[in-house]
């Protein structure tokens, strides 16, 4: 590493984050980002993921830690996209939180996962049709053709 | 090949009729062999007669046919296995006696064709055919017909051995046989089959279809001493037994409990001949008409546990076939050590599947740990440090749970473990305090990483910064309403007081968004006068 990266760019807590206002109800015309949810209990790798977002002028508008609390903000806060880890603890995993979301919103659901196993992808397939599935850990390049933002 | 065949294809006779060889005789004087022909059955030979001597001494029954199909001679062995005595068959026509009715046309068809041909193309062969006992039962013979020509007239004599013993052996073998090669077959199956079901699967198709039954079904134990059998796979005819299957998947049984309980209990095959009559068949009593008449199952066992249990249905009433119970008592231990083996495979290929996913998940927190620590450094220095710490933090973390199995860790082990590179002195510079608190293997990493922040910025700022600081840790029980949790105090005490410095900021952010986002806690931060003071409270799950 020849080059010193910056400090973070803003300093928005999850809390902060979740106050913004939808960009329609802002009342300004400007042009439209998509918008992201994170749904991840590692928060190291959901900053990672959230920095690769927003290489991508992707607007990261939420970081869940889990299933129950994923479909809560997607309900809450309408997303274009949602990236999704599988094993998130105790409680429902990231396919059926997915599914669950399908049934409340078109956001496209992108899943991040540890457990690349074909059973998983398997399920993936029949549960969430069409979701992506890209393994951890993951690089700008393969989350961007995931998500189809320009590379 | 059957009797009228050989009858139906007599030689021509006009060849040679081997003389027997008589025997050395003290008696009187042989009877020329063309008397045979001669004699009428109705004339007894004399008792002592070589040529009667031969008859009644050969291990075969002999039967002589006369050119008119008579019976002209019929020595002891056909007396025991046709079950006629001599006197009451002479001169009958031989087809009546011994050839099953069905039969009697080809034979006489036969004969007429050898008087107008002379030929016959079964003669002086061997072979195997059905004669009649004077029961009326059929049974395998082995026969050899030579014709004996003498003064133009010709005779036929008959060599017949009773081979019923003979087949039953070979059908037994046969069935032995099958019985071996389905149990070898069975156990490459199970030992190439993808997986347990997939070798249940197997084991299913292959028993059906050895004892001709319709339905086999596996059920696997969900635990082996409190748990219940559940359904797992089927075998047999698509739509078949809907109602019967569909009670069956949904039924749990408790060791005991029906068929499969029974079977699980006693460790060995039972047999239902017929279930409806069956005390312990609850599925038979769901007040729909299931379609089963016998019932049988047998386990698949390893050494003392019972890996699976199998069970066939049949619609009719079957009484229990031993041979059968044999096999199956024989496959269930065979199959059993395979489908053991292939367990171990699985749960290796398990745990193999678990490390991957650890190690990818591992590296995808140091990339993000990496990507942060980038982010926050001011020098490639500075960097590599941060990273460096907390790359090695996590490291110790996952040693410590490595030696704990992966079960749980001790809190005061955790932290003594994350602070020890921070403290000179540690056992005077810190203390440790609290009861024992033991935690999972993800809230002991997550923790660990809030706690190394927490100790960094101590050395660099805090209470392990300079000589004469401080860090004392307390925890305590601090159960919420919401459930069990635990209060952890990070007490730092140094001498000179600073306010709190701008570079922890990217530290405490992380500490505090982990112990919110990661451990679903809380977490307070209060500057005194003496140093800085946190205090979380943070769930405790399953204890």
């Amino acid at each position: 590493m020849d080059r010193v990266a910056t400090a973070r760019p803003e300093e928005i807590s999850d809390t902060d984050r979740q106050q913004e206002r939808r960009p329609q109800d802002d009342g300004r015309l400007r042009l439209h980002k998509k918008r992201a949810i994170i749904v991840e209990d590692e928060l190291f790798v959901a900053w990672h993921i959230e920095s690769l977002l927003q290489d991508a002028e992707v607007e990261v508008c939420a970081i869940a830690a889990n299933g129950e609390e994923a479909i809560e903000k997607v309900n809450d806060l309408m997303p274009d996209l949602v990236i999704m880890d599988i094993n998130l603890g105790d409680g429902m995993d990231g396919v059926e939180a997915a599914e669950r979301i399908r049934e409340l919103s078109d956001a496209k659901i992108v899943f991040v996962t540890a457990n690349g196993d074909r059973k998983t992808v398997a399920r993936v397939a029949e549960t969430v049709p069409g979701a992506p599935v890209v393994a951890k850990p993951t690089s700008a390049a393969i989350l961007r053709a995931a998500i189809g933002a320009p590379q | 090949m059957r009797l009228p065949d050989a009858a139906d294809n007599l030689v021509s006779a006009g060849s040679h009729a081997s003389t027997p060889s008589s025997p050395p005789t003290q008696r009187k004087k042989p009877a020329p062999l063309r008397q045979l022909a001669a004699t009428s059955a109705r004339q007894d030979m004399a008792p002592d007669d070589p040529v009667k001597l031969a008859l009644d001494t050969a291990l075969d029954a002999v039967v002589v046919m006369g050119p008119d199909g008579a019976i002209a001679e019929w020595n002891a062995i056909a007396e025991e296995i046709f079950g006629w005595p001599r006197a009451e068959v002479a001169g009958r026509q031989l087809a009546d006696v011994i050839i099953p009715a069905r039969f009697r046309n080809d034979h006489y068809a036969g004969l007429t064709r050898f008087h107008a041909t002379g030929e016959g193309p079964l003669l002086r062969k061997r072979i195997e055919t059905t004669a009649l006992r004077r029961g009326g039962e059929e049974f395998p013979v082995e026969l050899s017909i030579s014709p004996l020509v003498r003064g133009g007239e010709t005779c036929f004599v008959g060599f017949l051995r009773d081979i019923s013993e003979r087949h039953q052996s070979e059908d037994l073998l046969r069935t032995e046989a099958r019985r071996a090669t389905l149990l070898h077959q069975l156990t490459s199956f199970a030992a190439q089959s993808a997986s347990v079901e997939e070798a249940l699967r197997q084991c299913l198709a292959a028993v059906c279809e050895m004892i001709g039954w319709p339905l086999g079904h596996a059920l696997l134990p969900t635990g082996q001493e409190q748990g219940e059998l559940v359904s797992s796979v089927w075998h047999g005819p698509p739509g078949a037994f809907a109602v019967f299957r569909e009670i069956s998947d949904a039924t749990r049984f408790s060791p005991g409990v029906g068929l499969p309980g029974e079977i699980w209990q006693k460790r060995e095959p039972v047999w239902i001949a017929d279930v409806q009559r069956s005390g312990n068949f609850p599925r038979a009593r769901s007040g729909h008409e299931i379609g089963i008449g016998a019932a049988f199952g047998f386990p698949i066992k390893s050494g003392d546990q019972v890996i699976a249990v199998l069970e066939f249905f049949h619609p009719a009433v079957r009484e229990p076939d031993d041979s059968i119970l044999l096999t199956a008592r024989a496959l269930g231990d065979q199959v059993g050590r395979v489908l053991e083996r292939k367990q171990d495979l699985e749960r290796q290929h398990d745990l193999l599947a678990e490390l991957n996913h650890r190690v990818k998940n591992m590296l995808a927190v140091v990339v993000g740990m990496a990507t942060q620590t980038a982010r926050t450094a001011e020098t490639i220095g500075a960097f590599q440090e941060s990273f460096t710490g907390r790359v090695m933090s996590l490291s110790r973390t996952y040693s410590a749970l490595t030696s704990s199995e992966w079960h749980r860790i001790g809190l005061g082990e955790l932290l003594a473990g994350v602070i020890a590179p921070y403290a000179d002195a540690p056992s005077e510079r810190v203390s440790l305090s609290g009861p024992l608190v033991a935690l999972a293997p993800k809230m002991a990493i997550a923790l660990s990483i809030v706690v190394h922040e927490l100790a960094t910025n101590a050395r660099k700022f805090g209470g392990l910064a300079s000589a004469g600081g401080r860090l004392d840790i307390a925890w305590n029980r601090a159960d919420t309403a919401s459930g069990p949790a635990f209060e952890l105090i990070w007490r730092e005490f140094r001498p000179g007081v600073l306010e709190a410095p701008e570079k922890t900021r990217f530290g405490l952010r992380l500490v505090e968004t982990s112990v919110r986002h990661e451990l679903r806690g809380t977490a307070e931060r209060s500057f005194e006068a003496d140093g800085v003071r946190h205090r979380f409270v943070i769930p405790y799950p399953g204890n």
